[in-house]
């Protein structure tokens, strides 16, 4: 039997060194030809020229022939100019924003995940709706509530204070559009987490004295530690991105931010097309960190899996 | 927006979808900018033996002649129409649909009808060579630098006759002398639109009319156009600079500083919709406005609203010594057209004053017609009495006040764009 | 009351309380938008009373301006092109990540998931210059946001067929290997069968991320015929929108969630024959990474 199986195996091997990879082909081909060389377009472009007919960026192929100052012109904006303050105002806001999501989403995911005894479906499927609904339709929904004569400033005068111009380039607007449209983001991972961690260990606290304070300090928050981190990391990749947020929600320069200068550049200013570029580029470096930070914690968890 | 009924549109109740300048590209569809310059870079690794065109800018003070060129000839006369489909390319809803059948009628051919929203698509594609089309709507100031990368062919007036139908102003324009490139479509002034129950009236009508965005009176009601050329300008104007493309960098800045002012002394607010959508709903009180856009917002009025609170001034017009803006928009036959003779025929179609008028019902931006004028416009209600202040006269165009926006160069543009960044990234 | 306040954790009243008062407000507001959807008038804050008029009847209802119906059509193609290109090549792309052990395995397996983690605006700008400035054969429109959507979607299909290719390991197909199947034949007889359900749910995953898609199909949109519905819903909702657009999200939304309810009902019915009997939300917990 065994050399049956061995035989098999060989055979099997033999046939693997090709098969499996001419399974993933495609896929990887087509990743490449519209992942990597678009990448390789954007600092192209970035490094390319302006056409002198039609103001057009004119990419640049050609490494050799490499012309770096958008680079020069979007770090010394961010270094000193008025990119500078867009980029700050974009760190605060999505750390404000990714706070206030742990501060929420924290409890509703403990809850759900350790505390529920009954009907736990329907408490998931109420976690997991908003992460369904389109979010430029949640944005819209918020639109109709803060509007002029929305349902809020209904409430704010039937309370007794004065109406206000909610939509009118307002931070904390902003921000709490940012926790309501991500937050969904972050407590599904978590719930993950919380919902896979090991209940022995938590009896075995419990047995051995600890009150369920201490049970929850002790054990299930430091455990939980991987979870948040993933879940605001995942939270915080988009919101750097974010541009359609600010702009259905205020359209005040206020509230702008990282994404919305690369939107300007790209879509709008077609002749500042190469900074756009330089800026997209500067962006993922900087965001790199929590990137590398995800794909390990992914890599990490599938390596579990497959064991 | 888009409640207005296609269907069943009735030419007197003029009533559109969406202003042309409702550019969707912040707003949506923002599609392509960037072209492959392939033909350029092409031309530039030969070694330059077919160099890149200068692009011949004109000035109303120094008019240009576009060039013609032997690879760009212009057709024949007297040909015989071409079987189509003629195919046209335009800015979306910039086009009443019943005109465009009515030409069907009148050419006996199909029309299809292609549309971008922004220029920066189109050109994007026309260079490419991705698109083929017959006939194209530049702005006046894109005419130059089309004819320099050969996008559009040479017009042969033999065809169009009804050139003579419109304004002098604009038959013979100073961005191409003698019409050889593009027959006027449409005119437009930037102005200041308000509502006389939000704002004031006597708070418009001073001396620098433009003040009036800087009223702290009217703090979170004021809206100005997210358009950097426009706004800018606006703000040259204000200051007396005015939208010379010689403007210095101190003059530029001045501009940009004024309207970071405007962040916290106004709560200001940029929009491309805010005139034509934003002051019938209520949201704005105050808007920089084309002429064009603030003709369509009785339209967009709530049905409990009343739109004669609408009003609008172009500060050209108002008391003081200021400038402002006034431009138009074009059609042009694209070089690569398959039917150019079909195309001629659309052109002339276009500028016969019936077809331009019911097109101006629904597309609100008005053509440059001899047979129309203010009293005629009112009195056929194409626009409401307490607008008329936003008919555009061919007067305008000589007038001293108005200032016709000329296509930058890289320079001058790129300045204005990193002042605009600048006023962007907000307080 | 004194035994909540002696002992918050054992009986976590206040967590109920938080949990619930996200709930309602995390789902109220999509409601109320939903709501007015059906209102008689052109308000979307007072209400005048229930009718179709925004779905069927108004010039301007779903039914009736075009700019609408164009929107929810080329919403619907997209996903399904989405949908029917993406899930085939993913399915293969886990089958190979999984099996390969060869020396190309890691690096491959760590491209597959750069997509998963890159910001939207990034990949959209990458591929609307890509599209621009090289691949310029394809007109931006149907086709770009095709091969946009395709290669964001094709992540998403190998985390899911993935999870499923390792709850169900490798003793099936070596089983039939050794009753003589070829590994091609153990593939298809044995292999696919048992993927089945994770091939179908990732057929409804792919057809809801699709739809809801707005980055990428408004960066790669060409003109006025392809744009989406949550495209025209960006491009409305800064214009006093009237109730018609409520009614177009409603429709996504309907559309969406149909399709993640079918994805659900398969993952629970496979989960089910698994034993672990979990809910169909549970199922669905499992697929987001």
């Amino acid at each position: 039997m065994p050399t049956n199986v061995q035989a098999a195996e060989t055979q099997a091997v033999g046939q693997r060194a090709w098969v499996w990879p001419a399974f993933a082909a495609p896929g990887l081909i087509w990743l490449a030809l519209l992942f990597l060389v678009p990448f390789y377009a954007v600092i192209a472009v970035a490094m390319g020229d302006l056409d002198p007919i039609f103001l057009k960026p004119v990419p640049e192929w050609n490494p050799l022939q490499w012309d770096p100052s958008s680079f020069g012109r979007v770090l010394a904006g961010i270094f000193g100019g008025q990119l500078g303050r867009i980029a700050a105002r974009t760190i605060v806001y999505v750390a404000v924003a990714s706070l206030l999501c742990v501060i929420i989403g924290y409890p509703v995911a403990y809850f759900v995940a350790r505390r529920v005894q009954k009907h736990k479906g329907l408490w998931l499927t109420g976690l997991l709706a908003p992460f369904w609904i389109n979010y430029l339709m949640r944005m819209l929904a918020w639109v109709n509530l803060l509007g002029p004569d929305g349902w809020v400033n209904r409430f704010v005068e039937a309370i007794g204070f004065a109406p206000q111009d909610w939509l009118g380039g307002r931070h904390e607007v902003v921000i709490l559009g940012l926790v309501y449209g991500y937050l969904p983001f972050f407590i599904l991972p978590l719930y993950a987490s919380l919902d896979r961690m090991d209940k022995q260990v938590l009896e075995a606290a419990r047995d051995l004295g600890a009150s369920p304070v201490q049970s929850f300090l002790r054990v299930t928050l430091p455990m939980s530690k991987q979870g948040i981190l993933a879940g605001v990391v995942l939270i915080m990749l988009p919101m750097f991105g974010d541009y359609y947020t600010p702009n259905l929600l205020s359209g005040s320069p206020r509230t702008r931010m990282i994404g919305n200068q690369i939107d300007q550049f790209i879509n709008q200013t077609s002749s500042q097309g190469g900074d756009g570029a330089a800026l997209t580029i500067v962006l993922m470096v900087a965001i790199a960190v929590l990137m590398l930070y995800y794909l390990l914690n992914i890599q990490k968890v599938t390596k579990e899996a497959r064991e | 927006m888009a409640f207005h009924p296609r269907e069943n549109w009735d030419p007197r109740t003029r009533r559109r979808l969406y202003s042309r300048r409702e550019f969707l590209w912040r707003a949506g569809a923002v599609g392509a900018s960037l072209p492959v310059m392939s033909a350029l870079l092409a031309a530039c690794g030969d070694g330059g033996e077919d160099a890149v065109a200068e692009v011949v800018i004109g000035t109303p003070s120094n008019p240009a002649t576009q060039p013609l060129s032997d690879s760009n000839p212009m057709i024949e006369s007297g040909m015989a129409a071409e079987a189509g489909p003629l195919k046209i390319y335009n800015w979306a809803d910039y086009l009443n649909p019943d005109t465009i059948e009515e030409a069907k009628a009148a050419l006996g051919v199909d029309i299809e009808l292609t549309t971008y929203f922004n220029e920066e698509e189109a050109l994007q594609k026309l260079i490419s060579g991705e698109v083929n089309f017959d006939v194209w709507f530049p702005v006046a100031s894109t005419v130059g630098k089309s004819v320099a990368g050969q996008l559009i062919q040479p017009i042969n007036h033999d065809y169009i006759p009804n050139l003579a139908n419109v304004w002098p102003q604009l038959a013979d324009p100073f961005y191409d002398k003698g019409s050889q490139y593009s027959v006027p479509y449409t005119v437009y002034q930037t102005g200041i639109a308000w509502r006389e129950d939000m704002v004031d009236s006597a708070d418009v009508d001073i001396d620098n009319p433009y003040d009036v965005f800087w009223n702290p009176k009217y703090k979170g009601i004021t809206g100005l156009y997210d358009d950097f050329r426009e706004t800018l300008h606006m703000v040259m104007h204000r200051q007396g600079v005015g939208n010379t493309p010689d403007a210095t960098q101190a003059q530029v800045d001045a501009a940009a500083d004024a309207l970071l002012e405007l962040v916290d002394l106004m709560d200001i607010r940029y929009s491309i919709d805010g005139a034509y959508a934003g002051i019938p709903e209520g949201k704005y009180g105050l808007h920089m406005s084309w002429s064009g856009d603030i003709v369509a917002a009785p339209y967009y009025f709530p049905e409990d609203g009343d739109p004669s609170v609408t009003r609008y001034l172009w500060p050209a017009h108002g008391k003081g010594t200021v400038r402002a803006n006034i431009a138009n928009d074009t059609i042009a036959v694209l070089k690569g057209a398959e039917s150019p003779v079909l195309a001629h025929q659309f052109l002339n179609f276009m500028l016969d004053e019936t077809n331009a008028v019911n097109n101006f019902g629904w597309v609100g931006y008005q053509p440059p017609q001899n047979g129309l004028d203010v009293d005629s416009l009112v009195a056929d209600e194409w626009v409401p009495e307490y607008l008329s202040s936003a008919i555009v006269l061919p007067e305008d165009f000589d007038n001293d006040r108005g200032e016709v926006p000329i296509q930058l160069n890289a320079e001058q543009e790129k300045m204005l764009l990193d002042a605009w960044a600048r006023v962007q990234a907000g307080g | 009351m004194k035994a909540w306040f002696a002992n918050p954790w054992g009986k976590p009243r206040w967590l109920r309380v938080i949990t619930i008062a996200y709930l309602v407000w995390s789902l109220l507001p999509v409601l109320i938008a939903v709501q007015f959807s059906f209102n008689a008038g052109r308000s979307r804050s007072t209400w005048q009373g229930f009718s179709l008029r925004w779905y069927l009847d108004d010039p301007a209802s779903v039914a009736r301006d075009d700019s609408l119906i164009l929107a929810l059509q080329q919403s619907l193609r997209l996903a399904a092109l989405t949908m029917l290109v993406a899930t085939p090549i993913g399915v293969a792309l886990a089958i190979g990540l999984a099996r390969w052990r060869g020396r190309g395995a890691r690096p491959a397996g760590f491209l597959m998931l750069v997509p998963l983690v890159t910001p939207e605006i990034v990949m959209g700008v990458a591929l609307f210059l890509v599209f621009a400035n090289l691949y310029d054969f394809v007109p931006f429109g149907t086709g770009t946001q095709l091969l946009g959507h395709v290669t964001f979607a094709i992540s998403f299909v190998v985390i899911i067929v993935r999870g499923r290719l390792f709850a169900i390991g490798r003793d099936y197909e070596e089983a039939a290997m050794d009753l003589g199947a070829s590994p091609w034949e153990s593939l298809r007889r044995v292999l696919l069968p048992l993927l089945a359900p994770a091939i179908f749910s990732s057929f409804a995953i792919v057809f809801a991320i699709s739809i809801d898609d707005f980055v990428i199909s408004q960066f790669l949109a060409g003109g006025a015929s392809s744009i989406t519905i949550p495209v025209r819903l960006y491009s409305g909702a800064r214009v006093a929108p009237p109730p018609s657009l409520n009614a177009l999200a409603s429709l996504l939304l309907l559309a969406t969630l149909s399709a993640v309810t079918i994805a659900a009902l398969i993952l629970r019915k496979f989960g089910r024959q698994e034993g672990s009997g979990d809910s169909a939300a549970a199922a669905l917990t499992r697929i987001e990474i």
